[in-house]
């Protein structure tokens, strides 16, 4: 009996050197709870485990067995299956299997069956399944689960055969293969040595959710909104002691399964809305992935604080869950960008290879922007405006600014005040995002911008560090506003509708149950609501730190672009009024420093004097930048996950849905290959191995076969 | 008037229920959304028995449908986002299919109720086999003008195995760094009325809407150009943006010429996207091409994409026709 000790998706000679080594292999529980090609949950310990049923649950479950060579060739003719037993067994009643027509040669192909049409995958994905018992179970008898077309299948092939396997529990005790003859004696029999325990067991984990909080309390600039007393995740597993789970020590199964490494590193970062539990499942999940991707590298799973203001709530006769607040989790991004770098310089880390998904990508760059040292990075379905990748020469007033920002991020109240396309807007310059270009090098004020914020990451591309980034065009939660304007409702009676076509519509349709539509559009819903109260303020469930700056008015009277011609009234009719465009075209640009035409924080009344305003003269200066760029100062370019970095040259702007799924194999439940924004977790690993197969190749420098 | 009481007194009850139901639906957010569709082909007649696959919610089951006689389906069902996608298939078509937003509801419904769409599916009539290419290739110096084989998917010799200079590139380059640099392309060709212009189509959107077989199926005869350049550098007002979606590119190649010197016979291709070259993390550049020659001599641009002359590894998706 030999496994695929190498997981590479073939068991060959190697494979069977280390099984006549009598090599322990090591393998996870499957313990979370699949379902089917998209649902189910990866989170370990699940209530109704995968293992605790008699099949495969769907191809998201395929990759939570794995498959082992049966060699009965010789001993089938040796040892007719009518006239001897051949029986399985497992002393610990802690293994599943499922039969196969698979050879040793294609052992993987329950996971990557060639063709388009998954037929294989499909069987194997719902396939039967039977428990080991320890008394053992005769593969003849087994008529109704396979077993006897199996073996009989075995004589004609003249080849080993493949079952899959799944853990039902931890332990080490072995796989047994006995054949007995009638009368019961053992004519032959072979072990499987195995060792098998939870998935986390086999990678390491580090939490920073507590040290951020002890961040905030030293440095006392900012608190979080919701402190959480659940799901604060597990604790870390970065010492051979911490590989203990339900008070049982899982050292040895760690250590064995890690002495195959191959002196890489990979590190994973989680994105937005994953509380502390939910991060355990997306780990994992990437960990089982790169396993099957024949990934050597030491996997470590970093969790931290991006769901802040995640809640339940109720509206009608739904619940949801959800973290509103995206803004306040930038933040948290952003510092915990500070002590991931800490974290990797004070490891040996920095030679690794780093992974980041969504807003997990903010705490990558910024750990990048304050000095990390790293290998490479793949980003995946950044959620991180592209502007931040580029040099801010990309959109001096000369350039061609329009052709570097994407007109959907411009708000239709500065873009078109009237509802009219064909109407002069307020000009660029008169824009929060272009406010910055009014202060020269050394003031305070000319960093509120998010262009080349993260130009490092661009810089090391150049510097042996690159950074891939793996997109997708029509991830929902990047996806542009595309309501022309002809399609905007005339209903008198919808609030503020005139002001912000298709906005409120879409936020008025989102209910608590519809996650699929609060996730969709959300990344341009951020950057178009900062300054009008923020998504959290549209929908009236939170409080609101994003009510200025951005695309909020300037309507003090004070500053003059509000203005009400006496009288006041005119039969009650109200003659105030904004400053029209054409008239707000003529106000001199170095008006802007102290009074611009976006509203004004006055919380933070320093920033808006013609004075300079050097950094130094600032308190906490970092920290209000990224407090000010999070709430007021909106991007003008979608995320890096919707279209990658233009300036990223072509063989690090990775289209995933182009490269690894466009023509190719998808669930059939998704219509035009759509791709979500979770799909790196949530779509089977059979229709997406090609990605992972490709983060393996470059981990390992691109020797992997 | 007891007639009219009852009917009244019914009226009210029925408007009662609706306005319950409708109210009820956007309690519940559950929305439904119902659409038209009418597929015709590209004679403008209706495609009849097309198989439509309709996303609706995105946690929800396609539904399926076939169009009528006239070339019409017409589908309702639960939508949670008004995201509709739509995948369409018929033998002797292209696949098609289409996407639509939907942005408004009113009384549990999507508006408008229903929306109409047309899809005009491409039939499959001549495909050929063709070179068909979609990789980079690294030019072997800057500074020289260097041909290019696309049926040998190589450079002409003494760079390659190429035998034919059918594109001609010439890069120049200064790079600085990875972030300061200055490039230049030029694509040139070798015979009269040689050439390349631009055809433009998006390609369908973030969701690849529309048919499967895109740009015309028969190149054109006239338009073009004989040189086609394209600058990358720090100092230009692109730098940072997107190269447009909707470029692409027809050409003419290998073209042959009476005495007269007019033109009696050419190869014909086409490019999917643009030429794009990348000068940095290399000492020459890199030139990116998607491309299609048809070695018939005729202007059909029609692909069979079982039967790829040029034989690329899986690794390079050529999937359109």
């Amino acid at each position: 009996m030999t496994p695929d000790y190498y997981h590479n998706r073939m068991i060959d000679d190697k494979d069977r050197d280390r099984a006549m080594n009598e090599d322990i292999f090591y393998f996870w529980i499957n313990d979370d709870d699949d379902q089917g090609d998209l649902e189910g949950s990866d989170i370990p310990g699940a209530s109704r485990p995968d293992w605790d049923n008699a099949v495969v649950d769907g191809t998201r479950d395929l990759e939570d067995f794995f498959p082992v060579s049966l060699n009965l060739v010789e001993l089938l003719d040796i040892y007719l299956p009518w006239q001897y037993h051949y029986r399985l067994k497992a002393v610990g009643e802690n293994l599943n299997i499922a039969f196969t027509d698979l050879t040793p040669t294609d052992s993987g192909n329950y996971l990557t069956a060639e063709g388009t049409n998954m037929t294989r995958e499909i069987v194997f994905s719902k396939a039967e399944t039977v428990p080991v018992t320890k008394a053992g179970i005769d593969l003849f008898k087994l008529k109704k689960q396979g077993g006897r077309q199996f073996m009989e299948r075995l004589r004609l092939q003249e080849q080993p055969g493949v079952i899959l396997v799944e853990g039902r529990k931890a332990g080490t005790t072995p796989l047994l293969l006995e054949i007995t003859d009638v009368n019961g004696n053992k004519v032959f029999s072979s072990q499987l040595n195995l060792s098998l325990a939870g998935v986390e067991m086999m990678f390491r984990q580090k939490n920073l959710i507590q040290p951020l909080f002890d961040f905030y309390q030293t440095n006392a600039f900012v608190t979080p909104d919701h402190v959480p007393t659940t799901a604060l995740g597990p604790p870390d597993r970065l010492k051979l002691q911490s590989f203990v789970d339900a008070g049982q020590d899982y050292s040895a199964h760690f250590s064995g399964f890690e002495a195959d490494n191959d002196g890489n590193d990979f590190v994973f970062v989680h994105g937005y809305n994953t509380n502390g539990e939910e991060a355990r499942g997306s780990q994992t999940e990437i960990f089982k992935r790169m396993y099957w991707s024949g990934s050597h590298a030491r996997f470590l799973g970093v969790t931290w604080y991006g769901w802040d203001s995640q809640s339940s709530f109720w509206q009608g006769l739904c619940a949801g869950k959800r973290a509103i607040n995206y803004h306040i989790n930038v933040r948290h991004a952003y510092y915990t960008g500070q002590l991931l770098k800490q974290f990797v310089a004070s490891n040996n880390l920095s030679n690794a290879t780093f992974a980041a998904h969504s807003l997990g990508n903010m705490v990558m760059a910024s750990a990048i922007k304050n000095g990390m040292n790293y290998r490479q990075y793949f980003m995946t379905n950044a959620a991180v405006p592209e502007e931040a990748f580029i040099p801010q020469i990309a959109y001096a007033d000369d350039a061609n600014w329009a052709t570097n920002t994407g007109k959907l991020m411009y708000h239709p109240d500065w873009r078109y005040p009237n509802g009219d396309p064909n109407e002069e807007g307020y000009k660029p310059f008169l824009w929060a995002t272009e406010w910055y270009k009014r202060f020269d090098q050394t003031d305070y004020r000319q960093s509120m911008t998010w262009r080349d914020f993260f130009g490092k990451v661009t810089q090391n591309q150049g510097k042996g560090a690159p950074t891939y980034n793996f997109y997708s065009t029509n991830d929902e939660v990047f996806r542009p506003f595309t309501m022309p304007l002809q399609d905007k409702p005339v209903d008198g009676t919808e609030v503020n509708i005139d002001r912000k076509p298709g906005l409120w519509e879409v936020l008025k349709n989102i209910s608590c149950t519809d996650v699929s539509r609060v996730g969709t559009y959300s990344w341009s819903l951020q950057e178009l609501l900062k300054g009008l109260g923020g998504l959290t303020d549209q929908i009236d469930l939170f409080g609101t730190d994003s009510r200025f700056g951005g695309w909020g008015f300037n309507d003090d009277p004070a500053d003059g672009y509000y203005r009400c011609v006496p009288p006041e009234t005119v039969d009650g009719e109200e003659t105030c009024g904004r400053m029209s465009p054409a008239e707000a075209q003529k106000v001199d640009p170095l008006t802007l420093k102290a009074k611009p035409l976006f509203s004004k924080n006055l919380n933070n009344s320093f920033l808006y004097s013609a004075d300079p305003l050097p950094e130094q003269s600032v308190t906490n200066a970092e920290a209000k930048r990224i407090e000010l760029l999070a709430n007021e100062f909106p991007a003008l370019t979608y995320a890096a996950g919707h279209r990658g970095v233009s300036r990223f040259d072509r063989e690090f702007n990775i289209d995933i849905r182009g490269r690894y799924i466009k023509g190719g194999r998808w669930p059939r439940k998704r219509i035009k290959k759509e791709w979500r924004h979770n799909d790196i977790y949530s779509v089977g690993y059979p229709y997406l191995y090609g990605m992972y197969d490709y983060w393996a190749r470059l981990i390992d420098g691109g020797n992997l076969q | 008037m007891k007639l009219f009481r009852i009917l009244f007194c019914g009226l009210m009850i029925l408007f009662g229920i609706t306005l319950i139901a409708n109210q009820a639906f956007a309690l519940f957010g559950r929305p439904s959304a119902k659409i038209k569709v009418t597929v015709r082909n590209e004679s403008g007649q209706p495609v009849d028995k097309a198989q439509l696959r309709v996303r609706f919610s995105s946690d929800d089951w396609p539904v399926e449908t076939f169009t009528d006689s006239d070339g019409i389906a017409i589908i309702k069902s639960r939508s949670d986002d008004g995201v509709i996608l739509c995948d369409i298939t018929k033998e002797g078509y292209y696949d098609d299919g289409f996407a639509h937003d939907f942005f408004r509801i009113k009384f549990g419904r999507w508006q408008p109720w229903p929306n109409e769409l047309t899809v005009t599916m491409r039939p499959i009539l001549n495909p050929v086999p063709m070179y068909v290419r979609n990789t980079y290739f690294v030019i072997p110096e800057v500074g020289k003008p260097i041909g290019f084989d696309l049926e040998k998917s190589d450079w002409v010799i003494p760079y390659g195995q190429g035998v034919h200079a059918d594109f001609i590139f010439q890069i120049e380059r200064k790079v600085t760094s990875y972030t300061d640099f200055n490039a230049h392309m030029v694509l040139t060709f070798s015979n009269p009325h040689d050439g390349i212009q631009l055809i433009k189509d998006d390609g369908g959107g973030i969701f690849n809407t529309g048919s499967q077989f895109r740009l015309p199926r028969m190149a054109p005869l006239d338009g073009y150009q004989p040189k086609l350049d394209k600058s990358r550098s720090t100092s230009s007002p692109t730098f940072g943006s997107h190269e447009e979606d909707s470029n692409n590119y027809i050409f003419r190649v290998r073209s042959e010429v009476n005495e007269e010197g007019k033109l009696v016979r050419a190869m014909y291709g086409k490019i999917r996207g643009v030429i794009e070259f990348e000068p940095r993390r290399t000492n020459t550049a890199k030139i990116y091409m998607h491309y299609y020659l048809n070695p018939d001599y005729t202007r059909n641009l029609e692909w069979d994409p079982k039967r790829n002359l040029s034989h690329p590894s899986d690794s390079e998706r050529i999937e359109e026709p």
